[in-house]
């Protein structure tokens, strides 16, 4: 997948910016807060709902201004198609080749993004929330399937825990059998997407950061043992009558996918407490790498990398680790940093393209 | 300038109450109606006529002028009854020409965030109309949504302890679609629920 245009227009600092990417890597270069990331979270968002900045649809439009627009060609499987989005106050429209675009999901496997940045880092010392919000994201952008069954169980907790606080009980059975049924599948996809994402990890961790620790992700539904839908269903029932005491006097469910947390380990231990921070790092990088190959798997077709603020985030020997790696794949990358740095063009043995960043005007570079 | 005419700015207001009607809707239906006199008293008699005269029925609760409805009093078989959720449903079922036996409409489904519970809708009423032995099978034609699916799976276990046949309504690919512009979700349900043949 690429990008072969792109212009965004009243996208927050950026009022009218016209870029076309290298094949390859592009580097947008220039000081802070003059738009680099607002390139990256545009073309994010050419093939994604929601920002990875988890931002509010109208931080992303330019102030005083009543919308913004973010025109790009792609390409996908060998065919150059035309998104235009369209950001309001009233919401969001989609058209793909001029035709409107009814559901976000039409978007979907258009073009497949795949996102390295500060907020990503944060999440490994952060509160399960933040990770459940990845994992979700991530399993949504493999399986497109997961998003109605997320939908689903969302309903059915809104309607189970409305119950509770009333406490009205002739109908509670039927809405906690509804809520494992639902929740059952949730757990399913993301127990085997986990799965998917955990074979690949360990080679990533260490061809990134050049140690032979055995990185692993592990993901287990709290109280839940099988692995089988119909089997975590009837678990997961058992789990929420035990529960139900406690659930009725506080009004609210208080297990399930939506409280579950997903692990991050190295060498059998927690690395939210015994990793360091460059290892922690590395981890979320070969975790974003393990994505990148999965998408390419499923897809077809390498989906493009955005590295966001690549100097603060990894030092000079991962980022060349990282670099080697991308650059086997004839892949689109790009790439936000406060200075242009040679030794990072040295181990890219492909196109290279460069821009400078300045009050959200990016200049061609010569190199 | 609609202030000044209250019966009119009155009307407008009734008019933007109901669904899909805004501002200027009403407007255009109000100045449509004002054209002829005759417009609007036949509107209004057909208001009250339709107030007066329709109520649900006391044994199915579909929407009727006589008691009871002319399918619970009609040929049909009493022995099958299809449970829906509201009148409309029910129309659509008799549009298909595809449903001999009779109807049951429970006036909702269940939702604790709209406050419906079991006793709000037309549960008791059901359970009586088997309980009274003549009844052989029950299909439940609630809609395929998070509230329906729910008020069908607690029909099944209520009708579990009855000696009927119970079936839900099939759900998959629509008549006359290509199965190549058929969404994932729908896709997976139609192999779930396929039939041999």
């Amino acid at each position: 997948m690429r990008v072969k245009n792109i212009q965004i227009i009243n996208f927050r600092n950026l009022k009218s910016t016209k870029i076309i990417p290298g094949v390859n890597f592009n580097l947008f270069y220039g000081l802070n807060g003059h738009g680099k990331t607002n390139i990256l979270e545009a073309i994010f968002l050419l093939g994604s709902p929601k920002s990875f900045r988890n931002a509010k649809q109208q931080e992303l439009v330019m102030h005083d201004e009543k919308r913004a627009v973010v025109k790009g060609e792609i390409e996908s499987q060998r065919v150059t198609s035309k998104i235009t989005l369209t950001l309001e106050q009233a919401g969001r429209r989609v058209e793909i080749d001029g035709k409107m675009v009814g559901r976000a999901s039409e978007l979907h496997g258009k073009l497949n993004s795949v996102v390295f940045s500060p907020y990503d880092t944060g999440m490994v010392r952060n509160s399960p929330d933040s990770r459940r919000r990845y994992l979700d994201r991530a399993v949504y952008m493999a399986d497109i399937r997961y998003l109605n069954c997320w939908h689903n169980y969302h309903r059915i907790l809104k309607q189970r825990n409305h119950l509770l606080k009333k406490s009205e009980t002739s109908s509670l059975d039927t809405w906690t059998d509804r809520l494992a049924t639902a929740g059952a599948e949730v757990m399913e996809r993301r127990l085997s997407f986990v799965s998917n994402l955990d074979k690949r990890l360990k080679n990533h961790y260490s061809v990134i950061s050049d140690e032979d620790k055995a990185a692993e992700i592990a993901y287990q539904p709290e109280g839940i043992k099988k692995t089988m839908g119909h089997e975590i269903k009837e678990e997961f029932i058992e789990l929420l009558d035990r529960n139900r005491k406690n659930d009725e006097k506080f009004g609210s469910t208080s297990i399930g996918p939506h409280r579950d947390d997903v692990f991050f380990l190295l060498d059998g231990r927690p690395l939210k407490t015994f990793g360091s921070q460059g290892e922690q790092k590395s981890f979320v990088l070969a975790l974003k790498m393990a994505e990148l190959e999965y998408l390419e798997d499923i897809f077809g077709e390498t989906p493009l990398f955005l590295l966001d603020d690549m100097s603060s985030e990894l030092d000079t020997a991962r980022i060349c680790n990282l670099f080697a790696a991308l650059s086997a794949k004839n892949m689109q990358v790009f790439i936000t940093a406060t200075e242009k740095r040679a030794e990072f063009a040295d181990s890219v043995h492909l196109n290279y393209s460069v821009f400078r960043i300045c009050d959200g005007n990016p200049t061609y570079e010569e190199n | 300038m609609l202030t000044n005419i209250s019966s009119l700015s009155r009307l407008v207001s009734e008019f933007k109450k109901l669904p899909g009607v805004g501002e200027r809707t009403a407007l255009r239906m109000a100045f449509h109606l004002l054209k002829s006199p005759s417009n609007l008293t036949m509107l209004s008699e057909a208001l009250l006529e339709v107030r007066d005269r329709t109520h649900s029925c006391s044994v199915c609760f579909a929407l009727t002028e006589d008691d009871p409805c002319s399918i619970c009093s009609g040929n049909r078989d009493h022995k099958a009854i299809c449970v829906v959720e509201n009148p409309q449903d029910m129309m659509a079922m008799e549009r298909s020409n595809a449903w001999h036996g009779v109807y049951h409409v429970l006036e909702g489904s269940l939702s604790p965030l709209a406050g419906t519970g079991p006793e709000d809708i037309r549960i008791d009423e059901l359970l009586k109309r088997v309980s009274s032995g003549n009844v052989e099978e029950v299909v439940i034609a609630t809609n395929f949504t998070v509230e329906g699916e729910a008020t069908a799976l607690f029909l099944t276990k209520l009708l579990r302890q009855h000696k009927v046949r119970i079936s839900r309504l099939a759900h998959g690919i629509p008549l006359g679609s290509d199965i190549e512009f058929v969404d994932a979700a729908t896709v997976q349900w139609a192999l779930q629920g396929r039939n041999e043949i």
